[in-house]
């Protein structure tokens, strides 16, 4: 028997975000996702503790990331949306696309 | 101080059949229609909501006594609000989820006005915000409800929100556009839009509560 041992290290990119997130902001996170795609990492994960509102220009650009990276095998997760914000993306059926997850800890484990 | 009473001529979208304002209650601002100054909006949106059972209970003083009324549990995350009598507030469960999505709704709206209405010839343009407090008559109900009025007004070419078709989101398939005015559907209780001597008039209605007499 031959025994190969190789350890494989996923590069997961991390942000996180303070503030707004609108449609005066939204440029900003769409240049990190240009940014990510020309590193090759393929794995986000967006920490929105410190986020206090999301428009829909701000949930347009979370959903085309997200698509983009998964496109590339990969995945967007959201980490710490605060209560009202995800009240709304229960309304528009967006828990159900996004993987949210209370702590950075807990959306590193699938990935 | 009697009350104007305000048909509802329109009827696309709106479920009121009739309104009328509380006096002392109108806010009304105009700003440029700047992409920028949505913001400022926001947060003079904000302290007015904050403000609104104040408004209310002032308004309704003469009743002097504790008024609670019901709650749309599922819009407010609650099921009572208590207005007292007199210039008091008690602060409720759900009813910061009402200001963050009051703002948003206009956040939506205004910058539709000003990204799609205006688009590039915003320079020199201006956009009015009237923020108010209401007694409603529910259409289906016949229920007098207590309401938030939103009234945006342009001068941009005219648009009509309550005309756009709109699906269901479908969470197999999410989209990456047409969340606003989604949004502004689903989190009104009605709106109305008119068109008349070259300007937008968009009328967003959000209940408050329901009003019980007093026992």
């Amino acid at each position: 028997m031959q025994i190969e041992q190789r350890e494989i290290i996923i590069t997961v990119g991390s942000l996180r975000l303070r503030g707004r997130l609108d449609g005066q902001t939204a440029p900003q996170l769409k240049e990190m996702w240009h940014y990510y795609e020309g590193k090759g990492i393929n794995n986000v994960l967006l920490d929105l503790h410190q986020v206090d509102f999301i428009d829909s220009i701000g949930i347009s650009t979370l959903v085309s990331g997200m698509k983009q990276f998964r496109a590339r095998g990969g995945d967007l997760r959201l980490v710490g949306l605060q209560t009202s914000a995800r009240s709304i993306f229960e309304l528009m059926m967006l828990d159900k696309v996004f993987e949210i997850f209370d702590s950075e800890e807990q959306a590193l484990k699938g990935f | 101080m009697g009350q104007e009473i305000k048909q509802n001529p329109e009827q696309q979208y709106g479920i009121w059949d009739w309104y009328a304002i509380l006096p002392g209650t109108q806010l009304k601002m105009v700003v440029p229609a700047r992409l920028e100054l949505l913001s400022l909006l926001g947060a003079t949106v904000r302290e007015y909501c904050a403000a609104l059972p104040y408004l209310f209970s002032i308004a309704e003083a003469r009743v002097n006594r504790s008024t609670t009324v019901p709650l749309d549990r599922e819009q407010f995350g609650t099921d009572t609000l208590t207005l007292p009598g007199q210039a008091a507030v008690t602060v409720i469960a759900g009813y910061s989820h009402f200001v963050y999505s009051t703002e948003l709704i206009l956040q939506e709206a205004a910058s539709n006005i000003i990204r799609h209405g205006y688009g590039s010839s915003q320079p020199g343009q201006f956009l009015q915000l009237e923020l108010s407090a209401a007694n409603v008559q529910d259409r289906q109900t016949r229920l007098e409800r207590r309401a938030f009025l939103l009234q945006l007004t342009d001068s941009a070419p005219p648009f009509d929100p309550t005309a756009a078709l709109l699906s269901d989101p479908n969470p197999q398939e999410p989209r990456e556009s047409g969340y606003g005015i989604y949004l502004i559907r689903k989190l009104t209780n009605g709106i109305s839009h008119r068109y008349e001597d070259g300007h937008n008039q968009l009328l967003l209605v959000r209940y408050v509560d329901t009003i019980q007499s007093p026992e």
